[in-house]
């Protein structure tokens, strides 16, 4: 299935709306094979980063976005298998979710996976983290250039 | 670890499914044909450890307990992106955005 990301398909709210929804990873995370939830945070006023984070005390927590309206020709194509794996019919059940990576000092870049995107069905709130079929049009260190995204 | 030796144009099959052939043999590189249901995942292993330490690497620990990513996202680009998308919403809709 292939999805294209545009910016209207940037909506936080899943779920029942609310700003802290549980994802279930029946399958992990790659490198963390053992995680099986995690709960999506998020604030408007630090959107459209979001958290995603184990539900306990200094659980492992990762940084989040939306690819839409942030990175420009982005799209996914999600396999078959995780299709039917999650269950998602079109883009308006589905959540993609790119995992951030902060530079090690202030000044440096985010960075973006477009290659491993955790695709989350908005209805089941189940995810799981899939290599995109076109992953090689995309990097798993994009940098996020803000002036330079067409924003 | 099955280990088996083959040459070129031999192949393994793997269950019903799934047929692995050598299609050609160059130097240290070698080119292998996969027929497998569509079902099956087949990746390159560099990218399944590329995503692995991609992880890793954005992995926060020690995270305040509230979601309060102020912060961790003291980076000038995440600041500014922050600043941009919620001016741009502002703009759609046609007030301030004061939440």
């Amino acid at each position: 299935m292939k999805l294209k990301v545009d910016e209207d398909s940037n909506v936080p709210e899943i779920g029942h709306a609310d700003t802290r929804s549980e994802i279930k990873l029946p399958q992990g995370l790659f490198g963390f094979a053992e995680i099986r939830s995690m709960e999506l945070v998020f604030d408007q006023d630090e959107l459209p980063f979001m958290w995603l984070r184990e539900q306990k005390q200094d659980g492992l927590a990762f940084i989040v976005l939306e690819p839409g309206g942030i990175i420009s020709n982005y799209s996914v194509e999600i396999s078959d298998a995780d299709v039917k794996f999650l269950d998602i019919t079109g883009p308006e059940d589905t959540m993609i979710l790119n995992i951030v990576t902060l530079p090690p000092d202030q000044s440096g870049k985010v960075s973006l996976n477009l290659v491993g995107p955790i695709i989350v069905n908005r209805k089941t709130l189940t995810g799981k983290q899939c290599i995109i079929n076109n992953h090689e049009e995309f990097s798993a260190r994009h940098v996020l250039d803000v002036g330079g995204e067409g924003l | 670890m099955l280990i088996l030796s083959r040459k070129l144009d031999q192949g393994i099959t793997i269950g019903d499914e799934i047929e692995i052939s050598i299609t050609k043999i160059e130097g240290d590189s070698v080119k292998i044909g996969i027929s497998a249901p569509r079902s099956i995942s087949i990746l390159r292993r560099e990218i399944l450890e590329e995503m692995q330490s991609s992880n890793l690497a954005a992995a926060v620990t020690s995270i305040p307990k509230q979601s309060n990513l102020k912060s961790t996202l003291a980076a000038s680009s995440a600041k500014q992106l922050i600043a941009q998308m919620r001016a741009k919403k502002a703009a759609k809709e046609g007030t301030p955005d004061n939440k």
